[in-house]
């Protein structure tokens, strides 16, 4: 059963690839002082982090960033390997739950960003969902254009900020 | 006019002498096209240089005017003369600066430790007092003050309520700790931004407030709980109510004309769609279904209508309801981007933010011919909203590398960044007129 939904996924993935442009965004240096091992990880794939066993991997180990093009909410490219990195994670650990927290860039209106950041995380969780992830163990929230991560007026802040981030602590710190 | 006279502490307020006779006597005409400003001579007010600039009647009466796009404050530098009393005005002075009419004024601070301000406006061509009016404040009310005489003027001049002594509501951010993270503040402020008043503070969001009918209440989303919850807070008292935290996302909430209910947008069917809530109640209607984005409702001055933002076509555009759900059309088809619609206090335009060439601008659409003007040369603007007389939109834009607050005239010719310090400001919305 298990098997069949993650090939129906791989389906779905090329597809979105398909109408997908190549200008996904790669996960950001510098975004948070939470783990810069796992943003290089991410960013570069290294070897040491492929060949690293799934189940033991550790939650610094992989990027807790997806990221998404203007006005989309469409997982495209490096993201989709994020997400997948995560399932694995949450997969192997069952009892853990993690809050997808979306977020816009701040082009745009308020409260429609609210919804854009909204049907990110919600992207985000079908993925995981569809992958195997138990839905009890994801929470979703969006956050809309309110909380930037880079402060700037400019493409590349825009880049980082239109984000979903795996929020592992929310139901860790009680 | 009570309710003024009471929030002024027992303001005196009296009409000078002779000023009924003459505003039923004058009449100036000037022409409502677009493009036309009225030429004013503004004389700084007698014994004002005692008070910081932002408690001086005549600059607050002069910004008030230069940002509306309807008057041409002449510079204090030409005046052949600087009158403060009836006296004192020599109106061919007045007429070799090409000044059609004069505001003069003084002030003095009286021994129990109040104000008393008097102004004059004159008609030049006819050599005539239009209005003349004194009062008596404590000091903390100059602006308030300022912002009387200014629509007092406005009034005079263009037929019109002048906006100026009105609130506006925004949110401020602070960063604050890892990136991310943020203090968020609700404020009140006069229409010029000054005298902000804190009325919510949180570590979490804070959004998108927006004014009840009369302006004793505010309705905005807050995420204090750690979810989004939409909250109704009466202004003067701070007492609030949460009046939705579904499952989900809860946003977008905007009241009715007759304040009993709210328009807003939820999460919990799994797509964000607009709902109706009653207020009194508490009965849920939904009014728009399907799996797409509709949000950012607001009603029509009349309560018949709601207009959304949906992104059903594609991207986002604005489509109107009957606020029974039914009629669903597509009002905007000019740009891809066109979002956050609110009804002007006519009924006749919508001001929203609409892309062009990647950038967004506050704009203006007229419902009688789906003109869409842009007003704006910012491109990142949000949460435009019309002043409660319909002739300047405030919004919040990036100039220099800050979010700020700024006013642009229906005419496109009036414009003003308002002094607010500190933070990012985002969020605004312009107060109703104060109701008696």
């Amino acid at each position: 059963m298990k098997m069949s939904k993650k090939a129906l996924m791989v389906i779905s993935l090329a597809a979105l690839a398909g109408c997908a442009t190549k200008e996904a965004v790669k996960p950001h240096k510098a975004t948070t002082t939470r783990s810069s091992s796992a943003q290089a990880s991410a960013a570069g794939q290294s070897s040491q982090a492929r060949s690293r066993s799934m189940s033991s991997a550790s939650l610094t180990s992989f990027s807790h960033f997806v990221h998404f093009r203007t006005n989309s909410a469409v997982i495209s490219g490096v993201n989709r390997k994020v997400v997948k990195e995560n399932a694995d994670y949450l997969e192997a650990h069952p009892n853990t739950r993690v809050r997808l927290e979306g977020n816009t860039d701040e082009r745009g209106t308020a409260q429609y960003n609210m919804a854009l950041g909204w049907r990110r995380a919600d992207a985000v969780k079908h993925m995981l969902e569809v992958l195997g992830v138990s839905g009890k163990q994801l929470t979703t929230i969006s956050f809309g254009k309110s909380r930037p991560l880079a402060m700037g007026n400019n493409p590349k802040a825009w880049a980082v900020n239109r984000r979903v981030y795996f929020d592992y602590k929310y139901y860790s710190k009680g | 006019m009570n309710r003024f006279v009471r929030r002024m502490g027992g303001a005196l307020l009296v009409v000078l002498f002779g000023a009924t006779a003459a505003v039923a006597a004058v009449t100036i005409h000037i022409n409502h096209g677009y493009g036309q400003e009225f030429p004013i001579a503004i004389v700084p007010f007698q014994g004002q240089k005692d008070w910081p600039p932002s408690q001086q009647p005549a600059a607050i009466v002069r910004r008030d005017l230069a940002g509306s796009g309807w008057f041409d404050c002449l510079p204090s530098r030409d005046y052949l003369s600087d009158p403060h009393h009836q006296n004192q005005v020599q109106f061919n002075d007045w007429r070799l600066v090409k000044a059609t009419a004069l505001l003069i004024g003084h002030m003095q601070r009286l021994n129990d430790g109040r104000v008393n301000v008097v102004f004059r406006l004159y008609d030049v061509d006819k050599g005539a007092q239009i209005q003349g009016l004194q009062y008596t404040v404590r000091p903390r009310d100059l602006r308030a003050v300022g912002h009387k005489i200014a629509d007092a003027v406005y009034k005079a001049v263009t037929g019109m309520r002048g906006p100026f002594n009105t609130r506006i509501a925004f949110v401020t951010m602070f960063p604050h700790g890892a990136p991310g993270h943020f203090r968020y503040r609700l404020e009140i402020a006069d229409a010029e931004g000054h005298g902000a008043r804190v009325i919510l503070r949180s570590d979490q969001p804070i959004m998108s407030p927006r004014w009840s009918p009369h302006g004793r209440r505010l309705t905005y989303v807050s995420f204090e709980s750690g979810w989004p919850a939409i909250y109704v807070q009466d202004v003067a008292t701070g007492q609030r109510q949460k009046v939705a935290a579904y499952r989900g996302m809860n946003s977008a909430p905007s009241f009715s004309p007759g304040g009993r209910h709210l328009a807003l947008s939820l999460g919990k069917g799994g797509y964000p769609e607009v709902y109706v809530l009653n207020l009194v109640n508490h009965n849920l209607r939904q009014l728009t279904f399907g799996p797409s984005i509709n949000t950012e409702p607001a009603w029509s001055p009349g309560g018949g209508h709601i207009v959304f933002t949906s992104n059903r076509s594609g991207g986002p555009q604005i489509y109107e309801m009957t606020s029974n759900g039914h009629h669903k059309h597509r009002l905007t088809f000019h740009g891809r981007y066109n979002a956050d619609a609110t009804f002007s206090p006519n009924g006749k335009w919508l001001t929203l933010v609409s892309r062009r060439q990647g950038q967004y601008h506050a704009a203006v659409f007229a419902l009688a011919n789906s003109t869409l003007d842009i007003l704006t040369t910012t491109g990142l603007d949000d949460s435009p909203s019309f002043a409660p007389n319909g002739q300047e939109i405030l919004y919040s834009t990036v100039v220099g590398g800050h979010r700020v607050l700024a006013t642009v005239s229906l005419n496109g010719r009036g414009r003003r960044i308002l002094g607010i310090r500190g933070g990012n400001i985002s969020g605004p919305a312009w107060s109703p007129f104060r109701h008696p």
